[in-house]
């Protein structure tokens, strides 16, 4: 009996262990509920680009009541005040093709044509631009209205000035055509809806209570009998209706999760779908809750510099979105298609793992995934930006990382940045990439150090580098840190200055300027490292010397500009762009010398060569007509020669399951197709590409050699040694920073300080 | 017969073994092949494909690091373990004493002596850092300028955080052997004219020593979960006198140095075996 007893237990027990592993109930080996063991899941989004035959879009893509898409093109010269041919491209079958027409619009308007705008039933409204009043774009307009079939015909208001109102800002609604008017830039704005009534062509004015600062533009879109549309809450982008009868405004839902911009439409049951760099979204009507459509994976949506300013669903739930690329300024129309013959998943999947998101790396997912349809992309950023510790979810991220490298597995290509990357070289844990990027093709003072002896495992697909500018004369004999020391403490000293001071653009005279705009430990180790840290650890060794000589530099300038003292904050930035070519942000430091008039000098990480279009600083910030005074830009004086910073980093993993397909990948990385566009993070490292680039820089109307008197070649040829800031290093730093500025420690105490938090670090690599 | 016997004798000790078998596997698979492959990778390279030899052992054996974590750990548990174990003691015996037996302060101690177990660790930085910040709450009762946390007082900041936790815990286990030690003992010490003082070294001490083990032996693995205070406060690379071998494993894992970090683990581990075997043989 005990034995009979005995053995039925047992045999419990190992029936139970048994169990485990099996798949849960309900699942199948795809991992979809419901369906068939064995059936592979079947459908998925497809994007692709409609051809717009090199004109510019006029607002976004339309639906009309038949169900054709409807798009508007031209080629409008706000200079040469013309719009060449206004293009009318429609498609019968759900944006899959297009046919192109001339409306024959562009000669019956009194100027270039800005905004296209469409109802259902066929009806148009257009607005040009009628006078160029000066370079802000505070132009003059006209609206017009053309009937099915029939020619523009100037909208007559009344009590209204057709100048006032613009197709950009408006909606048919009904029978009616809604603006949005904005008295911009008016100190007290207001704003009011104008309702064109298309039936008996009466016009109602409405007050509404709305907060557009800045001039922000409302973009409606039609739902139902009400207008929908995004603008800035205090919680980021939020819904707003309005109601077009009453002009009675409410907040719908804040924020609108994910959305970026004022691109929305509706559909019949009062939906909205809207675009966003994670992808598309469905808010159903009454909803709080965005569900995500359309992934942004491996699409043109996921780039950060791609800004999404139209969006229109077809009859049968395809997408069109308008894009503006912010680096180059130009416009793409993408078609997004839900194609039911695609395996859902491909049957190969590459795995790209980094830190911090990067708009380069989703571009080249975009390219690849173009090339290689049949294999899926996943882009893994470890670090999110919202992280409540960043320290440790970064040392959290990175163990995740390593125990699956070590493990043999981990992704398929890694981005470095923030990484210690030679490590990964060290430990064979990365791949050589020579065989599958070109490296004759790049820029060989930026690849000799990543590349000694023939053999890449870490390639950077960016760079910028540390640089100075300042008045023509004035940089010459600044070629070492005791130099660049010496001019602070020759110039006056930096008074307490931020946003908020009164006389932020009175500039002062060139006898009352200070050196450099330097505030705190931070702006120190931005300024200092980038230039230094290749000399303060060295072959795996401290430089006492250079660390004093860097912390010589802190204490001298902080005791000199009283920094120790200082309450206010600098952190102004200003970005500049036009068509064709790189926007350029000026952050505070370089401001300090370009726009506010008070440095000698600017100082700032040059991520593109057009820098030197805008950097110069007026005689008068106020006008923009006052001369420019002649500048120019040097490598920031440090302790290591020929210093740049190498971005976005890539590496193989050498125990990838896809080996050729990631090498292929992280050789799209190096190609034309995404080294040709700028995407806010960096130069290109392409030879051929930078080569263009600073020919655009040179040969651009902009360029005026009487004013940029530095020599590009020279500072881009002139890099020969990366410099990856280590974070312990930094952190230290920052650290003694802080103390030296407060006066709580002497440069040897800090240095003391530092060597002994260093000392474990290096210990550790001994 | 004898086969019968023998038969019988099989089963009988085969019983045990297929009831251990369940936790036996669960303990191989997490423990030992983990072990295992630890000591294998000690020999090999970075992906453990190519044997090196002892190269890992010695440089390990020859790092500043790894030589400086060692010290500090040893000395660490040279001082917060008997420290702790003489504290909760006495608080536990404080607690059974004649003025405190029975007493709302007792009673009230007993329903929270677990809390700073309980108490989250980013909670503990967060209030290690309010407390002994150099212009901390500390410094400002005491008008002292002193860096706890950034100096070589980490190492007795370190010390109280880890008595602190585990204090009430291991109290609780001393009252336990405590209650276990009979009555009558203590009435014969009596008896024979041992005073207070008598009776706790000759009769309390000795029947403590089995309580003495466990509780010696949990307070030595509790040692190294003070590592999460240590690196919460004072991130990576924190001051020197608290750079224990849990820093050093973390960021030689972080740097990818698997192949050191096995070596060094190995050698732990052998140093531990070697000295619960000397108390093995001591005690004999």
């Amino acid at each position: 009996m005990k034995r009979g007893i005995r053995a039925f237990l047992c045999t419990l027990l190992a029936a139970s262990l048994a169990a485990c592993g099996a798949a849960p109930a309900g699942t199948t080996q795809s991992g979809t509920v419901g369906e068939p063991a064995g059936q592979e899941a079947m459908g998925r989004w497809v994007e692709s680009t409609v051809d717009l035959n090199g004109r510019e879009v006029l607002g976004g893509p339309m639906l009309r009541a038949d169900g054709t898409l409807v798009l508007y093109t031209g080629e409008y010269d706000l200079d040469a005040m013309t719009t060449g041919s206004l293009m009318r491209l429609t498609s019968a079958d759900n944006g899959e093709t297009w046919t192109e027409e001339d409306t024959g619009w562009g000669e019956l308007v009194g100027g270039p044509v800005l905004q296209v705008l469409e109802a259902a039933d066929g009806t148009a409204c257009l607005t040009c631009v009628t006078q160029r009043l000066d370079d802000r774009g505070q132009n003059e307009y006209g609206t017009y209205l053309v009937q099915p079939g029939g020619q523009p015909e100037p909208l007559q208001f009344d009590g209204v000035e057709n100048g006032e109102v613009s197709a950009t800002a408006a909606a048919f609604c009904g029978d009616a055509l809604v603006f949005v008017v904005s008295n911009y830039p008016a100190q007290d704005v207001t704003c009011e809806l104008v309702r064109y009534d298309l039936a008996d062509k009466t016009t109602t004015v409405l007050p509404l209570d709305l907060d557009t600062s800045y001039g922000a533009m409302v973009q409606p879109a039609a739902a139902g009998d009400k207008l929908l549309f995004t603008a800035y809450g205090d919680n980021g982008v939020k819904l707003v209706s309005l109601d077009p009868q009453t002009g009675a405004v409410a907040d719908v839902l804040d924020p609108l999760s994910a959305a970026i911009s004022s691109a929305l439409t509706a559909d019949e049951s009062g939906a909205v779908y809207y675009p966003s760099n994670q992808g598309i979204y469905r808010l159903a009507a009454g909803g709080t809750l965005p569900e995500q459509i359309v992934p942004a994976d491996a699409t043109n949506l996921s780039v950060e510099s791609n800004y999404p300013h139209s969006i229109c669903r077809a009859a049968n739930g395809d997408f069109l979105v308008a894009q503006l690329n912010m680096g180059d300024e130009t416009q793409t129309v993408y078609r997004y298609h839900y194609d039911e013959s695609l395996p859902t998943h491909a049957a190969t999947t590459l795995n790209i793992w980094a830190l911090e998101d990067s708009a380069t790396a989703r571009a080249a997912v975009t390219v690849y995934k173009q090339q290689h349809p049949e294999v899926d992309v996943k882009f893994t950023v470890a670090l999110q930006e919202d992280a409540a510790d960043p320290a440790a979810a970064r040392n959290d991220a990175l163990t995740q990382l390593n125990t699956q490298l070590l493990a043999g597995e981990g992704p398929d290509v890694l981005l470095l940045d923030g990484v210690d990357y030679e490590t990964y070289v060290q430990k064979g844990i990365l791949a050589d990439l020579s065989g599958a990027v070109p490296l004759d093709e790049l820029q060989q003072n930026l690849v000799a150090a990543f590349a000694p002896d023939g053999k890449a495992y870490v390639l950077p697909a960016r760079f910028s580098i540390p640089v100075l500018a300042g008045d023509d004369g004035t940089l010459d004999g600044l070629d070492s840190l005791a130099a660049l020391q010496q001019a602070v403490l020759d110039a006056a000293p930096r008074a307490d200055f931020g946003d908020e001071s009164p006389d932020y653009y009175d500039g002062l005279p060139d006898g009352e300027k200070y050196a450099l705009g330097l505030t705190d430990a931070e702006n120190m180790a931005d300024f200092l490292l980038p230039v230094c840290a290749g000399s303060i650890l060295q072959g795996g060794a401290l430089d006492a010397d250079a660390l004093r000589e860097t912390l010589t530099f802190v204490q001298a300038v902080a005791d000199y500009y009283g920094m120790g003292a200082y309450t206010l904050e600098h952190n102004v930035a200003a970005t500049q762009s036009w068509s064709g070519a790189d926007p350029v942000t000026v952050d505070a430091p370089m401001g300090e010398y370009t726009y506010c008039n008070r440095a000698l000098y600017g100082w700032a990480q040059l991520d593109t060569p057009y820098a030197a279009l805008v950097v110069a600083r007026n005689g008068d910030p106020m006008s923009a007509e006052a001369q420019k005074i002649p500048f120019s830009i040097i490598r920031r004086p440090g302790l290591t020669d020929g210093a740049y910073t190498p971005k976005v980093l890539v590496g193989v993993n050498a125990a990838s399951q896809n080996l050729e397909q990631a090498q292929a990948l992280a050789a799209t990385f190096f190609g034309r197709d995404v080294q040709g566009n700028y995407y806010n993070d960096g130069m290109t490292v392409r030879a051929d590409c930078l080569a263009e680039k600073l020919d655009a820089v040179l040969h651009s109307e902009s360029y005026d050699p009487g004013v940029f008197t530095g020599d590009l070649h020279a500072l881009l040829d002139g890099c020969t040694t990366p410099v990856a800031v280590p974070a312990v290093l930094r952190d230290s730093f920052v650290q003694h920073a802080n103390a030296l500025i407060a006066g709580d420690e002497t440069v040897d105490e800090a240095a003391a300080g530092m060597e002994r938090e260093l000392s474990l670090y290096l210990a550790e690599q001994q | 017969m004898r086969g019968n016997y023998a038969q019988t004798r099989r089963r009988q000790h085969a019983a045990p073994w297929l009831f251990l078998a369940p936790s036996l596997c669960g303990v191989t698979l997490f423990v030992l092949a983990p072990f295992a492959e630890t000591v294998r990778r000690s020999f090999c390279d970075t992906l453990g494909r190519r044997a090196v030899g002892l190269a890992n052992y010695q440089s390990v054996l020859q790092n500043a690091a790894f030589r400086l974590a060692v010290r500090n750990t040893v000395r660490f548990t040279a001082v917060c373990v008997p420290l702790l174990l003489g504290l909760s003691l006495l608080l536990a015996l404080a607690l059974r004493s004649r003025p405190l037996r029975g007493t709302r302060w007792a009673q009230r101690y007993r329903t929270t002596f677990l809390l700073p177990m309980a108490i989250p660790v980013a909670s503990i930085a967060l209030l290690w850092q309010v407390l002994f910040a150099q212009n901390g709450l500390l410094n400002t009762l005491l008008g002292t300028h002193c860096d706890f946390l950034g100096s070589d007082a980490a190492f007795w900041v370190l010390i109280a955080t880890y008595v602190w936790k585990n204090a009430g815990y291991t109290s609780v286990l001393w009252s336990g052997g405590l209650d276990a030690i009979p009555k009558e003992l203590y009435e014969a010490a009596a008896v024979d004219g041992a005073g207070a003082v008598r009776q706790f070294t000759a009769v309390t001490l000795p029947q403590l020593c089995p309580t003495l083990a466990g509780t010696g032996i949990l307070s030595l693995l509790n040692t190294g979960k003070v590592f999460r205070e240590a690196y919460l406060v004072a991130g990576a690379y924190p001051p020197q006198s608290i750079y224990l071998l849990q820093h050093l494993f973390n960021n030689w894992f972080l740097a990818l140095d698997l192949p050191r970090l096995c070596a060094a683990a190995v050698l732990v581990a052998l140093a531990t075996l070697a000295g619960l075997a000397g108390l093995r043989v001591g005690k004999r």
